[in-house]
């Protein structure tokens, strides 16, 4: 109980400073550090009744901050350039916005070319090359994969459509070891296809995020085909597949940063491990995974942990009745806590303090904090600009 | 490995891990602004996306948009003050396969101007390229620009920049076709992009030298060439001379060009001779030759060298405020009081703010958040009522220190740093005369001021607004 309002304390401290005070206190900036304030408290006192019952707040916060972010995004735009088409002056003066999935894209033609092969500000803006650049590597270190499921700003549509739907229609189990190869196997194809064209090939032709966001003018026969595979991608694997599986389609099977961020997920600080004494091998964390991270052969060869795309969402701790799931330290080998229980109270508030599932968990909303707010505050200013009109 | 080590290893890394969530990624945030531009300046765009590699790039003097010193703008409030001012010209590498651009294969140009907008000016950029023969000395249009060219250049391609387009031109006066133009900052800028398809524009991509005359004229729809008479005297639609002494029909028709302005006084009214314009040498490839890009060239130690000197002289002259700074929280208590006693004491006001700002640079990071948000209301507050008062620059400088100290990601203030050290400049201009310019407290003054606004474009990337603030400070001081 100590331990849990001594995180909420401190988170509350972060909040306080991240969003109200750095927005000079603006209605909208408060109500969001309450909206936070109360996710963060809900997350970590429901934890202490049922472990994992934590992904349902981080799931709140992800659609919300994802519909949030498209909102301000498209004001943004809107006012800069008026409208979400991106502009032949925009391009010609690199104003372009940066955003992660480019990171693999870019990448390998840094290191050969030296040059970052996309039209966007070096340093300056909040989505520039150098700043984007920082928070995937500061991320990868204390997250891994877990930035797909805590702090990316289109993850929100997925995992929201992923809930629409009452019922599975789509079991898609059986085939997450081909979606987990059709995804690394695009990733290749797209860095390589960036490498040969230095261009990035994936935000030119598939990112279907264009829908919400910025896209290019559709005034010529190749701008049309982007169009309808950019329109039809979102429909397909972000809205329709989603509920009908009940996954997060495109974050497992198209998007490139999600296949690198497995690949280098290997440096985070924090790994899912699943403990084979306890697992009675029921499946049911398999079927709630939306990243395809856990399937039979998982279970049945006594893996210790899920495959590589494990985002770290919490569903399979939620999930598990064994309560076989938990989140460690990645150079800790063993499941759970592997030390004794203190006698005192004060080494006990420690031991909690120090409890793995707890400093990610930290660590992840402090990213989803500091992210979300400018972008946060500024949608809901403009919401309620909207309704008073 | 003995089992008392492991364990020692083991808590060493739970600590660092205790310490990256709790604190680790709060303090990145907070730091970013720094670590970002720190990282930015090894980072670039390929040059294709960005008009290609600089080839080169001429400053031309400023505030010289009078022709040879005798023209002066209509009076029309639409041509504003250095809108014909000719301050960059930068040359680019042509590109070939620019990936996400309108053309793969083209060559950039871009002239930056004082002051906009763009459409009261007509802009003739005539190009030699030294692998291609013949030639034109005479003028697009004839009778136009009243000039004539070099005989040693003669230009084999003319860009003709007016009405929101470009269009470019051969030797032969024949269109070849439109080019990609672009405005930015409110027509200060302008981007030309030629798209290269034309075999003889390909010339370009073997050049080892250009030459470029650059003028500038004011635009008139009906008027040949799109140049705007000059009259003897003024009115809302032409230019005239300063005194209708200085008239005369053989006069250029351009306000400004990109080189030394005494070319256009070159023409000769008794062997009825039009002046003649020299262009400007710019050297193709240099990137490729040397090995290091055109922008790799500046002298940083020689710039921080004269930006200490000029704090020197500006110290020797300036009021002693150090006293006032080093006990910040007895001046923030005699602030108070005072603006207690008068709370419309602005130049008080100013000063509380400022030092309510150095306290939050003493203070932890939540406090310094809080403090410096306090400082600006008062800053703001005291600006505000000092607008036009005597003592409107030492408050404006007061707001505009704070401005410049304070992390730009974090509070986003240098824009009004900018402003602030534009106006006291300018207030400092108009206010004094000749004379008492010149005395050595004003000009240090000025000089100093130039170099802070300096140091406040380079901070927001505006590198021509940069060198033209340190070019004014060097001409104060050296």
């Amino acid at each position: 109980m100590i331990s849990s309002l001594i995180l909420c304390l401190m988170m509350g401290i972060l909040i306080f400073f991240f969003v109200p005070l750095m927005s000079n206190f603006s209605i909208s900036s408060v109500i969001y550090a309450v909206f936070l304030m109360y996710l963060y408290v809900r997350m970590t006192f429901s934890e202490r009744k049922k472990p994992g019952s934590s992904a349902k707040y981080r799931s709140i916060f992800q659609i919300t901050f994802a519909v949030g972010f498209c909102i301000a995004f498209i004001a943004d735009l809107y006012a800069s350039r008026g409208s979400m088409a991106i502009t032949e002056g925009a391009m010609s003066s690199a104003e372009i916005p940066f955003c992660h999935i480019a990171i693999p894209q870019v990448l390998v033609p840094l290191l050969i070319t030296k040059n970052i092969i996309f039209p966007a500000r070096i340093a300056g803006h909040y989505a520039s090359v150098a700043s984007m650049l920082l928070i995937w590597l500061v991320c990868t270190i204390v997250l891994g994969r877990g930035w797909c499921s805590w702090v990316c700003f289109y993850g929100g549509w997925e995992e929201g459509f992923s809930k629409a739907g009452k019922k599975r229609r789509i079991n898609l189990l059986p085939k997450n070891k081909e979606i987990r190869e059709f995804s690394f196997g695009f990733f290749a194809f797209i860095v390589l296809a960036s490498l040969c064209e230095l261009a990035c090939t994936y935000c030119e032709w598939f990112c279907p995020f264009k829908l919400v966001t910025e896209f290019s003018p559709i005034d010529s026969i190749p701008s049309l085909i982007g169009a309808v595979m950019f329109i039809g991608l979102f429909l397909g694997l972000v809205v329709v597949m989603p509920i009908l599986t009940k996954r997060r389609t495109q974050c497992s099977a198209l998007c490139p940063f999600g296949a690198f961020a497995s690949l280098t997920d290997g440096i985070s600080m924090f790994k899912m491990k699943i403990d084979t004494d306890k697992c009675k091998g029921c499946m049911k964390c398999a079927q709630v995974c939306p990243f395809g991270a856990i399937d039979i052969k998982t279970i049945q060869d006594k893996k210790g942990s899920p495959e590589l795309t494990c985002a770290k969402c919490g569903e399979c701790v939620r999930a598990c009745p064994e309560k076989a799931i938990s989140i460690g330290f990645r150079f800790d080998h063993k499941c759970g806590s592997s030390a004794q229980k203190s006698k005192t109270k004060f080494g006990r508030v420690i031991q909690e303090l120090l409890e793995p599932a707890q400093l990610f968990r930290f660590a992840a909303f402090s990213f989803s904090v500091v992210m979300s707010s400018n972008f946060m505050t500024r949608a809901m200013n403009l919401i309620v600009r909207a309704i008073i009109k | 490995m003995s089992e008392k080590l492991k364990t020692f290893f083991r808590k060493i890394r739970i600590a660092g891990v205790v310490f990256t969530c709790f604190l680790g990624v709060s303090l990145f945030y907070i730091f970013s602004g720094n670590l970002t531009n720190i990282v930015g300046r090894y980072l670039h765009v390929l040059p294709s996306y960005l008009g290609g590699e600089v080839a080169g790039s001429v400053y031309d003097t400023t505030a010289d948009d009078n022709g040879s010193g005798i023209l002066v703008y209509p009076t029309n409030a639409a041509f504003e003050d250095g809108a014909m001012d000719i301050i960059r010209y930068t040359v680019h590498e042509p590109v070939t396969q620019g990936k996400w651009q309108k053309s793969s294969e083209y060559w950039q140009l871009v002239l930056e101007y004082m002051n906009g907008p763009a459409k009261v000016r007509n802009t003739m950029i005539y190009i030699d390229l030294d692998n291609l023969e013949g030639g034109s000395t005479e003028p697009l249009f004839d009778a136009a620009e009243n000039v004539t060219f070099d005989m040693e250049h003669p230009w084999d391609f003319a860009v003709w920049i007016c009405g929101g387009q470009a269009k470019v031109y051969d030797s032969e006066k024949n269109p070849i076709y439109q080019t990609e133009y672009y405005e930015e900052n409110g027509g200060k800028v302008i981007k030309i992009r030629i798209p290269l398809w034309n075999k003889n524009l390909q010339a370009v991509y073997a050049s080892r030298k250009t030459y470029h005359y650059v003028i500038t004229g004011g635009y008139s729809e009906f008027d040949r060439g799109g140049f705007m008479p000059i009259e003897k005297r003024r009115t809302l639609s032409r230019g005239g001379t300063k005194s209708s002494k200085d008239y005369n029909a053989l006069i250029p028709k351009i306000y400004d060009i990109l080189g030394d302005n005494a070319q256009l006084a070159t023409w000769n009214k008794d062997e009825f001779t039009k002046a003649v314009i020299h262009p400007v040498e710019i050297e193709m490839h240099p990137y490729f030759e040397s090995g290091k890009p055109w922008h790799g060239e500046k002298s940083e130690q020689s710039e921080q060298a004269f930006i200490n000197k000029v704090t020197e002289e500006y110290a020797k002259y300036a009021p002693n405020t150090e006293n006032m700074f080093a006990n910040v929280d007895d001046s923030v208590a005699d602030f108070k009081q005072k603006l207690k006693e008068n709370p419309d004491d602005y130049v008080s006001m100013a000063y509380y703010g400022s030092c309510l700002a150095i306290q939050g640079g003493q203070s932890s990071v939540i406090q310094a958040v809080a403090l410096v948000n306090q400082a600006f209301e008062y800053l703001d507050k005291a600006a505000e009522l000092a607008k036009d008062k005597p003592e409107e620059i030492e408050v404006l400088a007061n707001r505009a220190s704070v401005a410049y100290s304070v992390p730009n990601d974090v509070f986003m203030k240098t824009e009004t740093a900018v402003a602030d050290f534009t106006r006291i400049i300018s207030l400092y201009k108009n206010g004094l005369s000749e004379e008492e310019l010149a005395k050595p407290e004003n000009k240090s003054a000025v000089a100093y001021y130039y170099t802070m606004l300096y140091l406040c474009h380079q901070r927001l990337n505006q590198e021509t607004q940069a060198v033209l603030a340190l070019q004014e400070a060097k001409k104060l001081i050296e």
